[in-house]
């Protein structure tokens, strides 16, 4: 499980770390849409530099992207391969009964390998440089409008960071439980389908009833230290917008305007 | 004379669905910056007593049973400035951290009363300085033992600067290092901050330092007195499920072989000096 690079956060103190989670959320999100402005050699080319920026500007070994690539790296060659076979257009090099191998195939696989690659690569440099906690309080800040169609955000972003602070406790819950079955004979990862589902019912059920007991005492730690549902609270945790998300925000600017520019109309 | 902080007036409280109330007829009050200490077997009810205390649990009929603090009396009304002067400490350090790391725990009473950004960093770094932690600001919970949350806990508890500080088992699953040092703890911060600390334990030797001791049996109140006039009434004590702190075990089989220790012999210390003298007189 370890092995998933997704979603991981790894410490570091370059540069992106420095940046607001807001700036970084919101670049992510606009740079998949921005992928898709791209529709020749050149900007293609500018977009992979862009991103390659990003993931230098990291200070992270490659190799740790390259993990976070691997696991998709089947599904983005069975869409290349799809796109080069079944892709007609221009000058056709090969043909053979359904399949072909064109021009516009070659490129537009080309462009899908880019794409995909340049999307997971930018993604990563968010999750591995960015703790869940400031994701949270970043996604808090930018679903603030929705307090207007009165979606209590307040509650949600508190919602959201008991559940960040639960998980490893929960993992080590999940842990004991096993080690605690496994000292009574129980076993995990022997048998068929059916009977290594059935083996996860001693797990479920215990964590299942430990989460709900966590889930009390938590309640009555909570209000007993005076929390109210509803009622105004202030803020210990703030974002703080620096000049590396000005720096952040310049990039984005320049490589749109790029784009828009050197795109074939 | 001290001002009574703590006045309780035949409170009962019954669980639902329970045949028996786990609580019946309490009264008793506590002096402002007394240490009382809570005891009595599993299941006599010392831990719905401070949930009541703060109003998590309502007590039976609020007519006849009465709770004030500090001159309020606990009702709908007051409910949250009654809950503002009393912290309390839980009996398991794990599920009480609300924050995802230790700054964030100890601003959590601060965020909730409203308190500006300023003064809460002033307040979460005074709290931490106290409870010597400092240097683990930035930590997440699973960075700490089980000690280190506890202490976590209590910054969290004095940063908001309540009167009162109710331990509900706060000790019980520390090892007894841990627990030396938490409660040495807490004593320096009653003694700096004038406050009035309730300890609700299983661990007799304990109480020895505590002002009161209040003595539940089964949801009644068997006793309330100084640790002497408690632990001398060795029938009651026997009687209520519970053991003697070891320097009473040794005065009651020294009394068998005839040696009869004085009253005024009250902990240790005494013990020894007491022992020592008695050693040269012979």
């Amino acid at each position: 499980m370890s092995k998933i690079i997704i979603g991981r956060y790894i410490p570091g103190n370059s540069i992106v770390y420095k940046m607001d989670p807001r700036g970084k959320i919101i670049g992510a999100f606009f740079f998949i849409f921005l992928i898709f402005l791209a529709n020749n050699w050149f900007t293609y080319l500018m977009i992979t530099l862009f991103t390659f920026a990003a993931v230098f500007a990291t200070r992270l070994k490659i190799k740790t992207f390259w993990e976070g690539v691997r696991p998709l790296i089947w599904l983005i060659l069975f869409t290349s391969v799809l796109q080069l076979f079944f892709t007609t257009g221009g000058k056709i090099y090969w043909h053979w009964g359904i399949f072909t191998i064109s021009h516009y195939g070659i490129e537009n696989s080309i462009y899908i390998f880019i794409r995909f690659v340049m999307i997971i690569l930018m993604s990563t440099v968010l999750t591995l440089t960015t703790t869940p906690l400031e994701i949270s309080e970043g996604m808090e800040w930018i679903l603030t409008p929705l307090k207007y169609l009165k979606v209590p955000i307040g509650q949600i972003a508190l919602v959201m960071s008991i559940a960040l602070r639960f998980v490893p406790t929960l993992m080590d819950e999940t842990v004991k439980i096993m080690n605690a079955q496994r000292a009574r004979g129980a076993d995990f990862n022997d048998g068929g389908l059916i009977k290594r589902a059935k083996a996860i019912i001693p797990i479920l059920i215990p964590l299942f009833i430990n989460s709900l007991t966590i889930a009390i005492d938590l309640a009555v730690a909570m209000e007993s230290r005076g929390y109210r549902e509803g009622e105004k609270r202030s803020r210990y945790r703030v974002l703080t917008w620096s000049k590396y998300d000005w720096i952040n925000l310049a990039f984005f600017t320049l490589l749109t305007a790029l784009l828009l520019v050197l795109r074939k109309h | 004379m001290q001002k009574k902080i703590i006045e309780v007036e035949n409170l009962t409280y019954t669980y639902k669905d329970a045949k028996q109330p786990a609580l019946e007829n309490i009264s008793f009050s506590v002096k402002e910056n007394e240490w009382v200490s809570i005891i009595g077997h599993n299941g006599s009810g010392k831990s719905t007593l401070s949930r009541l205390l703060n109003g998590l649990l309502r007590a039976d009929e609020e007519k006849n049973s009465k709770i004030t603090i500090d001159g309020l009396i606990l009702n709908s009304t007051n409910l949250w400035k009654i809950r503002d002067m009393i912290g309390i400490v839980f009996q398991n350090p794990e599920n009480q951290f609300v924050g995802t790391n230790v700054q964030d725990d100890v601003a959590f009473g601060l965020e909730n009363r409203n308190i500006s950004r300023t003064e809460m960093i002033k307040r979460v770094n005074s709290a931490l300085q106290a409870v010597g932690m400092q240097n683990y600001k930035n930590a997440e919970p699973q960075m700490l033992s089980g000690g280190q949350k506890q202490r976590v806990a209590i910054a969290g508890i004095i940063a908001i600067r309540p009167k009162i500080i109710i331990l509900d088992e706060s000790t019980s699953m520390l090892d007894p290092e841990g627990r030396t040092s938490i409660l040495s703890l807490i004593r320096d911060l009653q003694q700096k901050n004038d406050m009035t600390v309730l300890s609700i334990t299983h661990n007799i030797q304990e109480t020895l330092h505590s002002d009161q001791i209040l003595v539940l049996d089964s949801g009644k109140k068997v006793a309330q007195g100084t640790p002497q006039e408690i632990f001398s009434n060795i029938s009651m004590i026997e009687k209520a499920g519970l053991g003697l702190p070891f320097v009473y075990e040794l005065k009651k089989e020294l009394a068998v072989y005839g040696i009869k220790i004085p009253d005024s012999v009250s902990n240790e210390e005494k013990m020894v000096e007491y022992l020592c003298q008695l050693n040269s007189n012979m």
